[in-house]
């Protein structure tokens, strides 16, 4: 709630003793292809949404073009679907504005690693209070299997069919190069539990919260994630009481690792060695400085604006 | 007679400083209350009466860049047509918007002073009271302009309304309130149940008084401070926790100077800083110590870090956390419960 | 002194001439770094406070710091004097101040001087110990002896020494001396004016600059032969006075507009400096984005969340931002962008003026992407139009696009103090909640105007999209849907348009043989320009345009009276007769594209790209030779 919202709707806000059930959420059907890792990610959100009772009114979705991008559609909130790559700017100016609201981004890898990257880059460091989600599933999806830069090297897609020339571009070590990064996340849509717990964490940290979701997109790239998700000792869960914690992951997931999050070379260390899929929080600093709090609208009214300005008018004055 | 010596630096020359180390939420409460009334006068304006108006309504938004080159009348034509407001709706309206215009310029309100021999308590609900008008004027607003307005049910909201009727976010908006009494006043346990959302009340005393009086205050979610330095209040402003200040005129050795912030730890020893503490009186034999001993006691106790191998298990009762009730054996478990049957009043 | 190498006869007798004028020029011109900009700055000040028309104008260059002595690097200032309100920065300078003989050849190949000017030239480099210098002053007077200039040396650095040890910190307000004793200003506005220029400086410093004032007034006394008397007018309201930019940035704070973000470009980045240095004060942010297409996005974000936010840029920086304007309409989110022309395209020429933005403002978005373009044509209006775009924009929930130019941005000019008032600022957003039944785009089928939905307001939710959608602001998988939402966001615009008032023809209503139209920021030179053929006879009015899209109603009819219309603007147009060109082929100037399309007449151009602002006297020439049936 922000004293600088007038007294007329807090006092609105105030009177409702709403409980929100899952349903509040769910918008329309999701229309993506059945099997589609963006349908765990959409319930996970849901999910979170439920248990921090938010507001439907005050949260806000915002992502840009891509298959993952039609997210706040099927959302019961208030969305914002806007242009391929430049989520993160619209997001910025909602939450500088209106520190209040629940700002949520979705992104997918051409979306953010690519066409959006300069912003990527400047949202981490502006460490703006939000959650900003990087549905990631190698490859472009809403435009039919073109090589994104998350595509591993050799993979074939309709735009370089005979694999891709470069070495993928890796989100986790790009982002916790970033001055100022101040919360860096993996996890994986077909672990739901971890999902929704790094999902939970990302909006409890005070700053920008930037979650890599590992997805499957069965219609174009069914085999991706396959042995990944056939084989759990392909993925090693980090742990630390500081971490994310998911209780009895263990069980499924016993290629484990001790990891402190407030350790930033090993988190490097870690993003960097891309030969077993890591699932946890890398990093998370809450002491960086968010850029909306430094920034933060003043509260003037009409009438006191008028009165620095005529001040302001003496220096002009003839 | 520290307290004679004192009377070129009065109460008066404190209530000034400590209204400004309040200003963050001063300004936080008369923002709010103006952003409300201009809204409010858009809506009355953009509604109210004829297509005349609101032609002219057009001219003045418009600015005079649009003299001559845009038509005021057609302009308002293609706005979008606004539901007229009732003549009793408009009523209503009227009547709080000259309730919150009234308080959104006001500056006296926010200092009380309570007459020689008369009661803290009464004097702060009176006050805080009073203030509600903007909240009840607030109410009435939203309630008139959805068209729910019940002159039968809700015209009280367009007078005094108590303390006790605010809601969470009128009580975070709450006017911060100084009060100037006379030592023998001051028996502030009775102002616990103001101490909620972001109440900041700064009680301003000329004189001696006992030495920890706001000891009792102390919870686990409320920001107390008793000092001679109006800086020391900054942090009760900003702090967002219910607050409560004892500023005294001057330093004297014979008045405790503490700070206890609900932000600076989980357990009270961590929260509470004591900068001074006064000797304790001889009491002679047979002779009964002073009531106010107690509240020195009391701080003394609060401050105290326990030694954990001899009272296993308080650590956690002491800082505060909900939901047990800890065995009543040892001292340190009766504050423990004490500060525990005041946590509904902090709401840290 | 020294007596002038060039030019008529010496000042021996010091008999003072005295010349009585309504409206001059001057100019100061200097390396860059020498402070001729502040000295003309202040002489522009103390003469609007004695009530003179003023129109400045700074000489950029358009390096930082290009070579010193150099003609191309030549920085300063014009200062135009009126006895009446001066609109333009109008011809050639008739006096001139030029702290070296380079920078003064570069005006002269400009043909910024006019053939008869004064020069007060500083004659240190004549006899510098360099030889090529030498040399090259001995060239530059060869060359600046085909004009009957008068120039007279003065030795600036030589008198200046006398007070400072570094000279070039301090000719500046030797010169300022030298104006004002010309002028006849009044001595004790301009101590004050160097008082507050240098406010917050060491009290030495603004002593130090006052004593080089009184120098070079007493030098200017002791040695020149002449000086003006310039009337002056009365002054009815009390006057501020600011460059467009400024006017701008307080015309932002006026409207209540709460976030500018932006990416610094010239010439729009002082509108950033002035609002990082006011506007946070009355509590708006400025936000400096990472590119301009993420200013863009952060202020339609704004803006989408209830708050009025508004983006400034140049042309580079409009073209990134075409891809969130189309958004902005499509999604029916309201934004003010304001764009301060430079000339182009690429990156053209940074700090000069060009009105060549008009189309790629209009059009400039891929898809039907129909929107408000407007035009403030004086610096007055720079400070106004900011509320009633912002009032535009909302009320239409659409993108309005302000297009100013360097010349207003940089003209600084004396206009009435604006008298504020709360109206002029938005309300706060509304968070009301919304009615059930009520749809995010519930389209007016009279106006297209709906009412618009802010995060908040229960019962509200919704996604918006920049997919076309309908009314719920569903993806519209049916194309019938996409006709109609187009349909309802044109509508929109004729709306507005149907508010509009025809222009007001300056001359003849009635009509007569020429029409000029112009836009923007050329309007003071357009309307001096008309005024003297008018006064010569000619048969010629002019019609000024504020707001491009949609045009006001009326101009067939009023174009329709006259024999011929023509449109006067900053911007690239074939020349008739030029190889190849025909009626047919012709690329014309880009509000007779407009007209053209828009009315069905033969609208002709004649327009110019020189990378400055037009000069009255070369429009009263084109009038002249453009006048049917030929008044030549
Ligand atoms: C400016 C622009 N360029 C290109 C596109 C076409 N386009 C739409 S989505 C997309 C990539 C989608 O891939 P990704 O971001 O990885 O999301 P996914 O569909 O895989 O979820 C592209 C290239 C566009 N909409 N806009
Ligand atoms: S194409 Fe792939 S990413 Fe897109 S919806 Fe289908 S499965 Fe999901």
């Amino acid at each position: 709630m922000s004293d600088s919202c007038s007294l007329l709707h807090v006092l609105h806000e105030d009177e409702d003793d709403r409980h929100f059930e899952m349903g509040d959420y769910q918008g329309p059907t999701a229309r993506w292809c059945s099997g589609c890792g963006d349908h765990s990610v959409l319930a996970a959100a849901q999910r979170l949404l439920t248990d921090e009772q938010l507001k439907p009114e005050t949260t806000v979705f915002v992502s840009g073009i891509g298959c993952s991008s039609r997210f706040p559609h099927y959302m019961k909130t208030y969305g914002f679907h806007g242009i391929h790559g430049r989520a993160l700017p619209v997001a910025t100016g909602v939450k500088l504005t209106r520190p209040e609201l629940d700002v949520f981004v979705v992104m997918g890898d051409g979306d953010c690693v690519s066409i959006g990257a300069a912003h990527w880059i400047h949202a981490l460091r502006y460490n703006v209070d939000m959650v900003a989600l990087l549905l990631d599933n190698n490859i472009y999806g809403l435009t039919k299997k073109q090589t994104s830069p998350t595509t591993p090297q050799g993979y074939k897609s309709n735009t370089q069919p005979r694999g891709s020339y470069l070495p993928a571009m890796n989100p986790l070590e790009a982002t916790l190069g970033v001055t100022n990064a101040s919360f860096v996340a993996q996890t994986a849509e077909w672990v739901p539990a971890h999902l929704f717990a790094t999902l939970k964490a990302a909006h409890q940290h005070r700053g920008f919260s930037f979650v890599r979701i590992l997805q499957r997109c069965p219609h174009f790239t069914p085999d991706m994630y396959s042995e990944a998700v056939k084989k759990p000792a392909l993925v090693q869960v980090l742990t630390h009481p500081e971490g994310i914690r998911v209780e009895g992951l263990e069980q499924l997931y016993p290629n484990q690792v001790r990891h402190d999050p407030a350790d930033i070379h090993a988190a490097r260390e870690l993003a960097e060695d891309a030969s077993v899929i890591r699932l946890g929080l890398f990093f998370r600093d809450e002491s960086r400085p968010r850029y909306e709090e430094t920034r933060a609208l003043g509260k003037h009214t009409a009438r006191e604006k008028i009165d620095l300005l005529n001040e302001e008018f003496e220096r002009y004055a003839v | 007679m520290p307290s004679d010596t004192s009377s070129g630096n009065g109460v008066g020359g404190v209530v000034a400083p400590a209204l400004e180390a309040l200003a963050a939420r001063l300004d936080a409460f008369h923002s709010a209350v103006a952003t409300a009334e201009e809204e409010l006068r858009s809506f009355v304006a953009h509604r109210r009466g004829a297509s005349e108006y609101r032609a002219e309504q057009a001219l003045v938004e418009l600015g005079p860049f649009a003299v001559g080159k845009i038509a005021p009348d057609r302009f308002a034509s293609i706005l979008l047509d606004l539901e007229e407001l009732t003549g009793e709706a408009e009523q209503v309206l009227d009547r709080a918007e000259y309730i919150l215009s009234a308080f959104a310029t006001e500056r006296d309100m926010h200092v009380v002073t309570v007459e020689p021999g008369g009661d803290l308590r009464d004097a702060v609900r009176e006050a805080f009271t009073q203030m509600g008008q903007v909240f009840g004027a607030a109410r009435a607003v939203e309630l008139a302009r959805a068209g729910l307005f019940d002159p039968d049910q809700h015209n009280r909201f367009l007078s005094a309304l108590p303390f006790r009727k605010w809601n969470r976010a009128e009580r975070q908006l709450a006017p911060p309130l100084v009060v100037e009494l006379d030592p023998d006043d001051l028996l502030p346990t009775g102002l616990g149940e103001f101490l909620d959302g972001q109440v900041k009340i700064v009680l301003v005393v000329r004189g001696m008084t006992t030495p920890a009086p706001l000891a009792r205050l102390i919870t686990p979610g409320t920001y107390v401070v008793q000092t001679a330095d109006p800086a020391d209040l900054t942090g009760l402003a900003v702090s967002p926790h219910p607050g409560i200040a004892l500023l005294f005129d001057q330093e004297r050795s014979e008045q405790a100077r503490f700070l206890h912030d609900p932000e600076a730890g989980a357990s009270p020893w961590e929260r509470l800083t004591i900068r001074h503490l006064p000797d304790r009186p001889e009491v002679g034999r047979g002779r009964r110590p002073p009531r106010w001993l107690e509240e020195l006691e009391h701080l003394e106790m609060l401050a105290r870090r326990p030694s954990t191998d001899t009272l296993p298990g308080t650590a956690s009762a002491l800082a505060g956390e909900a939901g047990t009730a800890p065995a009543q054996t040892a001292p340190v478990d009766q504050l423990a419960a004490w500060l525990l049957s005041q946590t509904n009043v902090g709401g840290g | 002194m020294k007596l002038p190498t060039v030019g008529v006869e010496t000042p021996t007798d010091r008999e003072v001439s005295v010349r009585r004028v309504t409206d001059i020029s001057v100019e100061i011109v200097s390396d860059s770094g020498e402070g001729a900009q502040k000295c003309g700055q202040i002489f522009g000040s103390v003469s609007a406070k004695m009530g003179n028309g003023v129109w400045t104008v700074e000489i950029i260059p358009a390096e930082v710091e290009p070579p010193p002595r150099n003609p191309a690097g030549a920085s300063g200032i014009r200062i135009r004097l009126g006895d009446r309100e001066v609109t333009n920065w109008g011809d050639e300078t008739d006096v001139a101040v030029a702290f070296n003989e380079q920078a003064l050849l570069g005006r002269h190949r400009l043909n910024a001087l006019a053939p008869n000017a004064t020069i007060l030239l500083e004659s240190m480099w004549a006899t510098h110990p360099d030889p090529s210098v030498r040399k090259q002053w001995e060239e530059a007077m060869e060359e600046l002896s085909d004009r009957e200039y008068r120039i007279i040396e003065v030795p600036m650095e030589e008198q200046c020494l006398t007070v400072v040890d570094n000279p070039r910190r301090g000719k500046n307000m030797f010169v300022l001396g030298l104006l004002s004793w010309i002028f006849d200003r009044d001595l004790e506005r301009a101590r004050d004016q160097i008082g507050h220029a240098f406010r917050g400086k060491k009290a030495e410093i603004t002593e130090r600059n006052v004593q080089l004032l009184e120098l070079g007034y007493a030098w200017g006394a002791e040695h020149l032969d002449f000086r003006y008397e310039i009337g002056t007018l009365e002054a009815s309201a009390p006057m501020v006075v600011m460059n467009g930019n400024e006017a701008v940035a307080l015309g932002a704070v006026a409207a209540g507009l709460e976030l500018a973000a932006m990416y610094p470009i010239t010439p729009a980045t002082s509108v950033s400096h002035m609002l990082g240095e006011v506007f946070e004060r009355y509590g708006g942010v400025v936000h400096q984005a990472e590119d301009e297409i993420a200013a863009a996005g952060v202020a339609i974000g704004a803006s989408y969340a209830g708050r009025c936010a508004f983006t400034i840029t140049s042309g580079p920086g409009l073209a990134l931002k075409t891809e969130f304007l189309g958004l902005a309409v499509m999604a029916e989110i309201p934004l003010v962008v304001v764009d301060v022309q430079r000339g182009g395209p690429s990156t053209g020429l940074p700090t000069k003026v060009e009105q060549s933005d008009l189309l790629a403002a209009m059009f400039g978005q891929p898809g039907d992407a129909p929107h408000v373009v407007l035009a403030p044509a004086t610096i007055e209006e720079c400070f106004h139009v900011m509320t009633t775009a912002r009032r535009i924009a909302e009320a239409l929930r659409t993108v309005v696009v302000v297009l100013s130019d360097a010349n207003l941005a940089t003209g600084v000019a004396p206009f009435p103090r604006p008298a504020l008032s709360p109206e002029w600022q938005a309300a706060p957003p509304d968070q009301r909640p919304i009615p059930e039944g009520v749809k995010p785009y519930d389209w007016d089928p009279r106006t297209g105007v709906s009412r618009r939905f802010i995060p908040g307001q229960a019962g509200g939710e919704h996604t918006l999209t920049g997919l076309a959608h309908d009314e719920r602001s569903k993806v519209a998988y049916d194309s019938a849907i996409n006709e109609r939402s187009s349909t309802m966001r044109s509508r929109k615009l004729l709306a507005f348009q149907h508010t509009l008032i025809a222009p007001e023809v300056n001359g003849d209503a009635g009509g007569g043989d020429l029409l000029v139209v112009g836009w923007g920021s050329t309007r003071g030179a357009i309307e001096e320009a008309v005024a003297r053929a008018r006064a010569q006879g000619m048969s010629v009015s002019s019609l000024h345009l504020t707001f491009l899209s949609p045009l006001p109603p009326g101009l067939k009819e009023i174009f329709g009276r006259f024999r011929k219309v023509m449109t006067v603007e900053i911007n690239y147009s074939d020349k008739k007769g030029d190889p190849f060109v025909t009626d047919h082929n012709r690329r014309r100037g880009q509000l007779s594209w407009l007209l053209r399309a828009t009315t069905l007449v033969d609208v002709d151009c004649w327009t110019r790209v020189l990378g400055e602002p037009l000069r009255p006297g070369r429009i009263l020439q084109a009038i002249r030779e453009n006048m049917p049936g030929g008044t030549r």
